[in-house]
């Protein structure tokens, strides 16, 4: 009888907590001779090298390190057709076989059918794993690096402990905090310029934005739901456009609200979402337009809990 | 005419504010500059002329799309860093929080002028998208027929 293993991982997250695998093995039992394979590597003229090479990696550490990638390249914006990608291409490299990759907004599955190409004798035929994705963030650094990694695997088929350390390098990487900050001035206050304002709505836009920047990075570290952090960040954001709006300085609030809400608003997820609708992957699609449609409700309520605060 | 170039600097400078915010690499900060630039300056063009908010979401999509790809095989990086800095001035923002202000506050004739307004957007904009995608991937089939493995999506 053969048991075929069914490895699962489930990954908490990307940040301070680290990652944690529950893995359950299920190792295969009895062995079977594959003649028809063994009839084919002997087939093949350099079959010495061409063993040597493909057997390099076990298959479980070929989808575990895939998985690896196409997780970062989850966390760090990429969308859902590059992640199948990347990943059916790493686990391709090395195997010759069927791969069959699916990847939502936030998990992805992998399957890997070696039967029909040379492995492990005993060892197991299909490897099925599975990735959960918590946080999400763009981070186009780490994004562009990971592009450039699997280009690296798939030419060159590195040892597993190479891919690991690599990984780890570019997550260590961290971004430049003041980087971030002038992107979120910059964003905000000539995003509300665009939209209408004046220059004094920009510089308080501006302004506003600094104080969300150290807000968002308290907030992101304490709370994980997304949706309630969003919240909090709209109903500052709502505060200090009503304050100004209070004082004697001439500006428009709508213009300050809607330079910060630049920076909140899921307009690039729902066009992401819609995208991911029109080249068929349903599901991935469905998840990101309720998502971002439930964080534009949430922005609008932190507004107007603010606005109702204060009277505006 | 100083009112739109105003708009169409502000809106480049504030791609370059989202490109910074997604922590990318300070080299690829030009071509982001010049790449939204031109595809708000289409937007806005056709927005004058034909008035119609999917078409010219759509065009100017479809310029920065194409542009991005272009910079991707140039500079050796994916598309999508491009492509997302470039499309961030179309990207539906402002109507998507007057749609959900007006929600809030009961006025049912502005959500319902908003939220169409951001639908065609953002159906524009994935449309564009999508077109040159597949462009890409129909001339990646002529050059390398096993290139495409993943269906032309």
């Amino acid at each position: 009888m053969r048991v075929r293993l069914a490895q699962l991982d489930r990954a908490f997250g990307y940040g301070p907590k680290g990652r944690g695998f529950e893995s359950s093995n299920a190792r295969s039992t009895g062995s079977r001779l594959e003649s028809r394979l063994l009839l084919f590597c002997t087939a093949v003229p350099d079959n010495h090298f061409f063993i040597q090479r493909r057997m390099l990696m076990k298959p479980e550490l070929v989808v575990r390190s895939a998985l690896d990638i196409g997780e970062e390249m989850l966390i760090s914006g990429a969308e859902t057709v590059r992640v199948e990608d990347t990943v059916s291409r790493i686990c391709r490299s090395y195997y010759e076989c069927r791969v069959d990759v699916t990847s939502y907004m936030n998990a992805i599955f992998v399957s890997m059918d070696i039967s029909s190409c040379p492995h492990e004798e005993g060892g197991p035929e299909i490897i099925t794993q599975t990735r959960r994705v918590l946080t999400t963030s763009n981070d186009f650094t780490v994004l562009e690096d990971l592009n450039t990694l699997s280009r690296y695997i798939c030419a060159n088929h590195p040892e597993y402990e190479d891919i690991t350390r690599r990984i780890a390098d570019i997550k260590a990487e961290k971004p430049n905090p003041s980087k971030l900050l002038l992107g979120y001035i910059m964003a905000a206050a000539f995003f509300a310029i665009m939209f209408g304002g004046t220059w004094i709505d920009a510089f308080f836009s501006g302004l506003i934005s600094i104080y969300i920047f150290y807000l968002k990075r308290n907030v992101d570290r304490r709370l994980d739901n997304q949706l309630i952090r969003i919240f909090i960040l709209a109903f500052a954001c709502g505060v200090g456009a009503c304050i100004l709006h209070i004082s004697p300085i001439p500006v428009q609030m709508d213009m300050i609200m809607i330079g910060n809400v630049m920076l909140l608003i899921p307009g690039l997820a729902l066009t992401n979402a819609l995208r991911d609708l029109m080249t068929g992957d349903i599901v991935s699609g469905t998840l990101r337009l309720v998502n971002s449609l439930l964080i534009a409700v949430f922005i609008a309520c932190g507004f107007v809990l603010s606005m109702i605060l204060f009277q505006v | 005419m100083i009112s739109v170039i105003i708009q169409v600097i502000s809106a480049s400078l504030g791609a370059v504010g989202f490109a910074l915010l997604f922590n990318l690499r300070k080299d690829k900060v030009p071509y982001v500059m010049a790449g939204s630039a031109a595809g708000y300056c289409i937007y806005l063009l056709l927005m004058h002329y034909t008035a119609s908010t999917l078409l010219s979401n759509m065009i100017a999509a479809m310029f920065c799309t194409a542009l991005a790809e272009f910079y991707a095989r140039w500079r050796k990086a994916p598309s999508t860093l491009f492509m997302m800095s470039h499309i961030m001035p179309l990207v539906p923002g402002g109507t998507l929080y007057y749609t959900m202000r007006s929600m809030v506050w009961q006025d049912q004739e502005a959500f319902t002028y908003y939220g169409a307004e951001t639908a065609l957007a953002a159906t524009g904009i994935a449309v564009g998208i999508l077109a040159v995608t597949s462009i890409r991937y129909i001339i990646m089939s002529y050059k390398k027929p096993d290139a495409s493995a993943s269906g032309g999506r």
